[in-house]
């Protein structure tokens, strides 16, 4: 206990890495989530080469893990191309990347699990593709894929921490760099587990939320 | 019924052929149907009389003949595309066509008056009081104006199928396909859906009406149309068809459905 005690002056300045990990979180999942439906309907468009080039892209985000990306982005990038980035946009497009891929397979998911025969009675009364998917397909689509969302968005909460690797000073980082002058770690490392709970549980709850107001008329609510 | 006869038929359709994959579903069917007529198709399963609706919704393309609709050729195969109408055109007819499913297929995220107004307010621009005056009209002549606030999950069966009639007439078609509107319905609650096609019927409507109830085709059918394997077999008026059909497999067919109605 004496341990936790000693860390409380520590606690502000891990604290505020959470700055960083929340503004990644919200650019990530934004960039994500515009280039997944892009992606998205791009694929399901099946525009020969260009269908098959989201269908590769969205597989090799999905297959190799983000950790790579960001180092590959951060020390081989220069090297071969010439282009320096600094960690913050490296961390940021190395998780919208592999956001992206992720949203794009929820998206996916959650528009083929309309049934066809939503599309024919949203033809038969003669609705243009853009009002069919905006009032019809879009809203039920939204229903489908709200909890597998909040599971890419948590996801990539807690993929944040791997910013560390490249000294980013989001949380883990600076409870690194903390904790390897005072060594205490343990008391660190746990801090720094229910920080991350913490900063994830609001959204879990929000889920929640706009799942019960999404399921009017499907369940007697 | 039919008021009309002798003037160009309202639908007609001339060699169409369909496909899937292998399976040749439509070979060669000629029909012709006149404005206010009520065509009753009946067939055993498999037999094309689904495919042949989807097809004169344009929900199906065709590989060959032609589809017309109201002097307009809205569908037809690559070797007939001189003769297809216009894009603006076809689009016209199209909103003319209105068709019910087996499967109701009511918009579940929308209220039963949403259901009826999306497509008025969004395809024919009208205002949103318009089209929920219209909308409480047709509820009315289905019977369900105190439904209009409802989910479609919070209703019967017979009710959802009403509420798809309603919404199909919301866009003031000029022909109706009913896909075996019945055949998901428990059985005391087709009376109500039919009662609903059967006031169409009397008020003039284009109707093609694929069914397996014979009494409702008995009663209210210009002509039953047999189809079997993608063609038409038999076209003969219900009295002719119902007791003395020209071809042995439309009489095999009815005396199978009449020993099962029998048997009930």
């Amino acid at each position: 206990m004496d341990g936790f005690l000693k860390i409380a002056s520590d606690i502000p300045h891990i604290a505020a890495g959470a700055w960083i990990t929340l503004t990644l979180t919200a650019v990530a999942m934004a960039i994500g989530i515009v280039s997944g439906l892009v992606l998205v309907f791009v694929r399901l468009s099946r525009v020969p080469v260009l269908s098959q080039v989201a269908i590769a892209w969205i597989e090799f985000f999905l297959l190799t893990p983000p950790l790579i990306h960001i180092i590959w982005a951060y020390y081989v990038l220069p090297i071969v191309t010439g282009w320096r980035l600094d960690a913050i946009t490296v961390c940021a497009l190395a998780l919208s990347a592999s956001v992206g891929a992720h949203m794009a397979e929820v998206f996916r998911a959650g528009l083929q699990s309309i049934p066809k025969t939503q599309h024919r009675a949203a033809d038969v009364l003669g609705l243009s593709v853009i009002d069919k998917y905006r009032f019809i397909i879009l809203p039920q689509t939204l229903r489908v894929i709200l909890a597998p969302s909040t599971n890419v968005l948590v996801s990539l909460l807690k993929d944040t921490s791997l910013a560390a690797v490249i000294g980013l000073g989001e949380i883990l980082h600076r409870a690194e760099v903390t904790a390897s002058s005072n060594f205490l770690f343990l008391e660190i490392l746990t801090f720094v587990a229910i920080l991350y709970a913490v900063l994830n549980y609001p959204l879990i709850l929000l889920a929640r939320r706009l799942e019960r107001r999404s399921l009017r008329g499907f369940a007697s609510v | 019924m039919n008021r009309d006869a002798g003037k160009r038929p309202f639908v007609r359709l001339r060699g169409v052929h369909k496909r899937f994959g292998d399976l040749q579903v439509l070979q060669g069917v000629d029909l012709e149907v006149a404005r206010g007529e009520v065509v009753v198709l009946i067939g055993r399963s498999g037999s094309g009389k689904s495919t042949l609706l989807n097809c004169v919704a344009l929900l199906e393309d065709i590989e060959a003949g032609t589809i017309e609709v109201d002097e307009a050729v809205i569908s037809c195969g690559p070797d007939d595309l001189a003769a297809l109408a216009p894009k603006t055109r076809r689009a016209e007819v199209a909103a003319e066509i209105g068709m019910v499913f087996q499967s109701f297929n009511l918009f579940p995220h929308l209220t039963v008056l949403q259901n009826i107004t999306l497509a008025p307010r969004r395809v024919r621009r009208m205002s949103s009081e318009e089209a929920d005056t219209l909308a409480l009209r047709l509820l009315d002549r289905v019977g369900l104006r105190e439904k209009a606030n409802e989910y479609p999950v919070k209703l019967s069966g017979g009710q959802q199928q009403r509420v798809a009639i309603a919404r199909a007439l919301a866009m003031n078609p000029q022909v109706m396909l009913f896909d075996e509107v019945t055949s998901a319905l428990d059985p005391e609650l087709v009376g109500e859906v039919l009662k609903v096609m059967r006031q169409l019927a009397q008020e003039g409507m284009t109707m093609l009406v694929v069914t397996h109830e014979m009494r409702f085709a008995r009663e209210v059918a210009d002509r039953v149309i047999f189809m079997d394997q993608g063609e038409i077999m038999e076209d003969s008026p219900p009295g002719v068809m119902f007791t003395n059909p020209s071809t042995e497999e439309a009489a095999c067919f009815l005396r199978v459905l009449m020993d099962a109605e029998a048997a009930e």
